[in-house]
């Protein structure tokens, strides 16, 4: 588990303090899948970079299965279980062959040869990569790159992936690539996924969606109940769903519909109605 | 024609063994007005399209046209770049300037215009990005929000008065808000200012709502050009090479599969709204 306790965040510049984080308290659950929504500005990526240590609290904890990430000693194991993807792919790999850059990682934490070839392919193929092995990174699209870049935090063996907008700067195909690949990972090994998005339709594989506003929590739900609250979201800069736009107004016309999150969903309601 | 590509091929390093193709027998023409979204898969050759439309790149064969004029021969790249207006992708990384106006006028400031003329085109061009000049003039590029950041970059474009504007991707890493404050800005830009503009996007709700024209690049081919309507109504084709179709046209499609007789063409959610109720009424009655 993470928990983040009373967390506070002030960058200090030099005629004024920006206070990111405002007390922000939060766990995270081990095998959750978690999405943080909310404008910019609203200290996301900030609370992101507490998770692995990047930064430190000014005020309150954070602790990764109970290492607090303000202990110099700790912060290497910390690094170790928390796994960090950003938005830009091409500033994540380092190396000039696929593999190699995914050996990048365990090899810094010192693990022994023979295990590392077997992380790099188990690694690869969780992403569906391994046939990519020998690639140049530049050959690869940005779906494609983001997945390597997934696969080198994989074969850390991370217990926690946290992932800030990594879909932004990706095609369609790369959008469905990297988010396949996180519900897999999640569903079929128990991987903790906190995941960071604009994206509301990457939203609703969550189990729990979190709205920030001004450094702090505000709101937090399952997709369904949390894209029920039109009108909070709409304060807090929150897209809905266009398909969720529409069945709100299928339903102030009388329709009786529930809250719908895909297009296959409210298709199928449609379709046997009356 | 305000620009006009024919047959163009383009390879980066050619004659090595690295030779990419990167744009193969190109055709393409834009006139004064229109908003064209472009579409296509990453590596598929936008950005290397677009670089032809402003005199950043020449082409390896063929020809640009800018207003007629023979790109190179007839009209320099120079000029064409103060008249095909390029703003890149995160904009915002190119501000660095200490005051939004400083930043807006660098351009101006490079062609020697006076200050008193400088003054009034920055206060002019903030106001078409909807930015207020008095309330703007004087802040930091870095105490914006993310919005308002990528409509100064704009704003600094714009100032160069071009009669095109291409944007790689203005509205990524955007919230909502940020978002649809550019995106109503472009639209206002076009509508009211006739400008032309060219935008390239990956989301396909967006751009179907925005283009009155959409080109699909693919493997450095134009493989699609036509309204939107036209071209999301290829959905299997779009997916194949990697690209996707509007949230609404995924639902009216699986609609339709069901047995509801719904065009498959609406793209705006009132639209889309009414032509379901009228099959649901018609199938109740
Ligand atoms: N390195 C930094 N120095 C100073 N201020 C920062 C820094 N990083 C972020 N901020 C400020 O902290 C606040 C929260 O930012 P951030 O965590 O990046 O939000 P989000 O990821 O939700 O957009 C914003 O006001 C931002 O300007
Ligand atoms: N500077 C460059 N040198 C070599 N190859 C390049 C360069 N820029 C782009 N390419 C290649 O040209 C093709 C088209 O790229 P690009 O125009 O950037 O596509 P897009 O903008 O659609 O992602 C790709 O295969 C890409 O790898
Ligand atoms: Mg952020
Ligand atoms: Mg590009």
């Amino acid at each position: 588990m993470i928990e983040i306790s009373n967390l506070t965040h002030i960058y200090k510049q030099a005629n004024r303090e920006i206070v990111a984080l405002d007390d922000v308290s939060f766990d995270i659950e081990e095998g959750k899948f978690i999405v943080f929504v909310g404008r910019n500005g609203s200290g996301k990526s900030t609370l992101a970079k507490h998770l692995n240590g990047l930064i430190v609290p000014t005020k309150g904890t954070v602790k990764v299965d109970g290492l607090g990430t303000d202990v110099e000693e700790n912060l290497w194991k910390v690094r170790q279980r928390v796994g960090m993807i950003f938005q830009n792919p091409d500033n994540q790999i380092v190396a000039t062959i696929v593999e190699e850059d995914v050996a990048f990682g365990p090899e810094n934490l010192g693990v022994p040869r023979e295990e590392i070839r077997k992380r790099i392919d188990e690694a690869l193929e969780n992403v569906h990569m391994l046939e990519y092995a020998r690639f140049e990174p530049h050959l690869l699209s940005g779906g494609q790159k983001q997945k390597v870049a997934i696969a080198g935090v994989l074969a850390m063996k991370p217990k926690y992936l946290i992932l800030d907008e990594p879909t932004s700067m990706l095609d369609p195909r790369g959008r469905k690539e990297v988010m396949d690949t996180l519900r897999k990972l999640n569903n079929e090994q128990g991987m903790t996924v906190v995941l960071i998005t604009h994206r509301s339709e990457e939203a609703i594989y969550a189990d729990q969606v979190v709205a920030m506003n001004h450094g702090n929590i505000v709101f937090e739900a399952p997709p369904r109940d949390f894209f029920a609250e039109k009108k909070l979201l709409e304060e807090l800069g929150v897209d809905l769903p266009p398909i969720s736009l529409l069945g709100w107004e299928l339903k102030k016309d009388g329709y009786d519909i529930p809250t719908v999150l895909s297009a296959e969903e409210l298709a199928g309601i449609l379709c046997l109605l009356n | 024609m305000l620009i006009e590509l024919k047959n163009v091929n383009f390879t980066y390093m050619p004659n090595t063994p690295l030779a990419q193709r990167a744009l193969k027998n190109v055709n393409f023409s834009v006139e004064v007005g229109e908003f064209v979204g472009l579409i296509g898969p990453t590596g598929s050759g936008k950005s290397t399209f677009v670089q032809h439309l402003n005199g950043l790149l020449k082409p390896l064969e063929g020809e640009v046209l800018v207003e007629g004029k023979r790109m190179g021969e007839e009209i320099s790249p120079f000029l064409v770049r103060r008249k095909v207006g390029l703003v890149f992708q995160f904009p915002e990384n190119q501000l660095f300037e200490e005051t939004v106006s400083r930043d807006v006028a660098f351009g101006l400031h490079n062609l020697g215009w006076a200050e008193d003329e400088i003054e009034k085109r920055v206060r002019s061009v903030l106001e078409m990005v909807g930015l207020d000049y008095c309330k703007f003039k004087d802040r930091s590029p870095f105490t914006l929000s993310g919005g308002e950041m990528r409509r100064v970059a704009i704003a600094g474009v714009l100032a160069m008065n071009p009669s095109c504007l291409i944007l790689d991707e203005p509205a990524s890493g955007l919230d909502s808000i940020g978002k649809r404050e550019i995106l109503a800005n472009l639209e206002r830009l076009n509508k009211e200012n006739n400008l032309t503009i060219i935008l390239i996007s990956h989301d396909m709700d967006e751009i179907s709502r925005l283009a009155g024209r959409l080109v699909v690049l693919n493997e450095g081919r134009i493989e699609f050009d036509g309204s939107p309507r036209k071209v999301f109504s290829l959905r299997d084709d779009l997916i194949k090479i990697g690209l996707d179709t509007p949230e609404f046209t995924s639902l009216l499609v699986a609609l339709k599969k069901g047995g509801l007789d719904v065009p498959l063409d609406l793209f705006e959610l009132n639209e889309v709204k009414d032509a379901i109720v009228s099959v649901l009424k018609r199938r109740g009655s």
